[in-house]
């Protein structure tokens, strides 16, 4: 007990930084992002002892980080459509009136063009861009092969480009 | 090199969120049952089965009987299948499966998923 306890200071201290600012950029919202944190660590402390070191630790914590969120947006998304709305509208809002938003237009409007992505193709985007994944731990992470999550990147690109251009 | 995010976080949120991460393991368990995780399945099922039986006992005296029960109602309809083109029932069924994607979004999504190689997914969405 007291080995799987020092294994999980070891996670939050090497990983809990990196992993906000992933789910940051997945779910916006400073305070959405600290709940999934509790909660994504929570889920890591609970799977800990049925971790095989036949995974990364790196990628393990980046699939539990992930699909939390990813899970948290799917709901967020299906309360929205209840009360007739858009999630990537309303977090595009969220962008304009973040209080922890500091960058600058350009980074605005990146982020918003990211928002309207596919959710796959924003995954592997934001995972490529940000994190500076590689293909092969990604796959890991979202388990998808390296060719799709190259394909989805190029799109993910050509895509941001062409809204950033139209909205310049 | 890891990017810079256009974002921030409050003065020292990093180091009161580490702490209080480090006390999961002290956290008391919350133990939920068997009974606990069930109950929420059961109740959807059980409002589908309601719904079910609702719904048969409503038609059941309300629906008129149907026309095409009787043997000479359903040769009425076959005559409406031309003799010349048998088929033609199959093409109009077949014909009902095209719409599959709902968008050109979808259609590259898909190739993307079948390993298609970019060149060929460009030309597509050219």
């Amino acid at each position: 007990m007291d080995n799987l306890e020092s294994i999980f200071n070891e996670i939050v201290r090497d990983y809990t930084e990196r992993l906000y600012w992933h789910v940051r950029s997945l779910v916006c919202s400073h305070e959405d992002a600290d709940d999934l944190l509790q909660d994504i660590f929570i889920k890591i402390w609970e799977a800990l002892p049925t971790f095989r070191g036949d995974a990364q630790i790196y990628t393990w914590v980046y699939r539990i980080a992930t699909n939390t969120a990813v899970n948290f947006l799917h709901k967020k998304k299906i309360r929205s459509a209840l009360s007739f709305g858009s999630l990537s509208g309303q977090m595009e809002s969220k962008i304009d009136q973040d209080p922890f938003f500091s960058g600058d237009d350009i980074q605005r409007r990146l982020s918003k063009a990211v928002l309207r992505l596919p959710e796959k193709q924003r995954l592997v985007f934001l995972l490529r861009y940000y994190e500076d994944m590689s293909y092969e731990d990604m796959s890991e992470v979202l388990e998808t092969s390296v060719g799709a999550l190259k394909a989805s990147y190029h799109f993910a690109c050509e895509k941001i480009k062409k809204e950033i251009k139209l909205s310049l | 090199m890891l990017r810079k995010r256009p974002y921030s976080v409050p003065e020292g949120y990093f180091d009161d969120l580490q702490s209080r991460l480090s006390d999961i393991p002290h956290m008391p368990e919350s133990k939920v049952s068997g009974w606990q995780k069930a109950q929420p399945y059961l109740a959807l099922a059980a409002c589908f089965c309601s719904a079910l039986i609702i719904g048969k006992i409503i038609l059941g005296r309300t629906a008129a009987p149907d026309a095409s029960d009787t043997i000479y109602e359903q040769l009425i309809y076959a005559d409406m299948i031309p003799h010349s083109e048998p088929d033609a029932i199959f093409i109009a069924e077949e014909s009902m499966d095209t719409d599959v994607f709902e968008s050109q979004e979808d259609v590259i999504s898909y190739l993307i998923d079948t390993g298609t190689s970019i060149e060929l997914i460009n030309y597509f969405s050219e």
